[in-house]
């Protein structure tokens, strides 16, 4: 598949923006899960879960998004394809599980803040949900450093899909 | 350029492919690790007991969750 090269590089572009915010948007909302987990004043951990609702709904759940579909988009268009090279696949892999995990844990996240508007919570109230948060902020960013890496350095190997798509061409090219 | 095309075919055999030289050993590295830390996770999450999730009504931010024996 070819792809225009302006409409690469907006592909691209779209690309990294989407994947660049999805980690800035994950490493304030870690903050805030920190800032709600330790805080003793009880207005500031109120607005603190109002906001990592606001974010995770309205900023990281469509940045993930947008990171997956412009990442499938694009990489057909460029000679590494999407299942070609094993650290392509790893980044899709890893983005799948980044934002099906995300997904599961909205409705934790809905919940304490749900639980934080209703009534003001000490630093006992749902410890275990709150920690969770922190957990799962703290995990996610490392998940997602992951491909980060692997887009900079691009470790080598073909996969098997690959391996053939390559030695399909080649006799072509011998001739 | 008869000849040379004779000669060609004659010459002209398609190699075997080679073979896959099977899966590199970053990933191979990558995959025990993830591995391990999935179920590292899973064992932290069961024997610190984790907490009860009992789905009520779907909503759209997902289902209430009841944490009320985490709530003191």
């Amino acid at each position: 598949m070819t792809m225009a090269p302006g409409l690469r590089k907006f592909a691209l572009i779209a690309h990294i923006m989407s994947s660049a915010g999805l980690l800035g948007a994950i490493a304030s909302f870690l903050a805030l899960a920190v800032a709600g987990l330790n805080s003793p004043d009880a207005p500031l951990v109120r607005g603190v879960y109002l906001a990592m609702e606001l974010t995770a709904r309205f900023v990281i759940v469509p940045l993930a998004f947008a990171s997956l579909l412009t990442g499938v988009v694009q990489s057909p268009g460029t000679r590494w394809g999407l299942f070609r090279h094993w650290w392509v696949l790893m980044k899709l892999l890893l983005t799948i599980f980044a934002t099906v995990v995300l997904l599961l844990k909205m409705a934790l996240v809905s919940y304490v803040a749900g639980e934080a508007a209703k009534t003001p919570l000490s630093r006992s109230d749902l410890r275990q949900a709150r920690v969770e948060l922190v957990v799962h902020a703290g995990g996610g960013l490392l998940v997602l450093i992951v491909p980060m890496v692997l887009s900079v350095f691009k470790p080598r190997g073909l996969t098997r899909y690959g391996w053939r798509k390559q030695h399909e061409r080649s006799p072509v090219l011998q001739l | 350029m008869e000849a040379r095309i004779a000669r060609a075919d004659k010459n002209d055999h398609v190699p075997d492919p080679p073979r896959y030289p099977g899966v590199p050993r970053w990933v191979k590295t990558f995959g025990i690790v993830a591995g391990l830390l999935i179920l590292l996770l899973i064992i932290l999450l069961h024997a610190g007991g984790g907490p009860r999730h009992d789905n009520q009504s779907s909503d759209a931010g997902g289902g209430q969750m009841l944490f009320e024996a985490d709530r003191r």
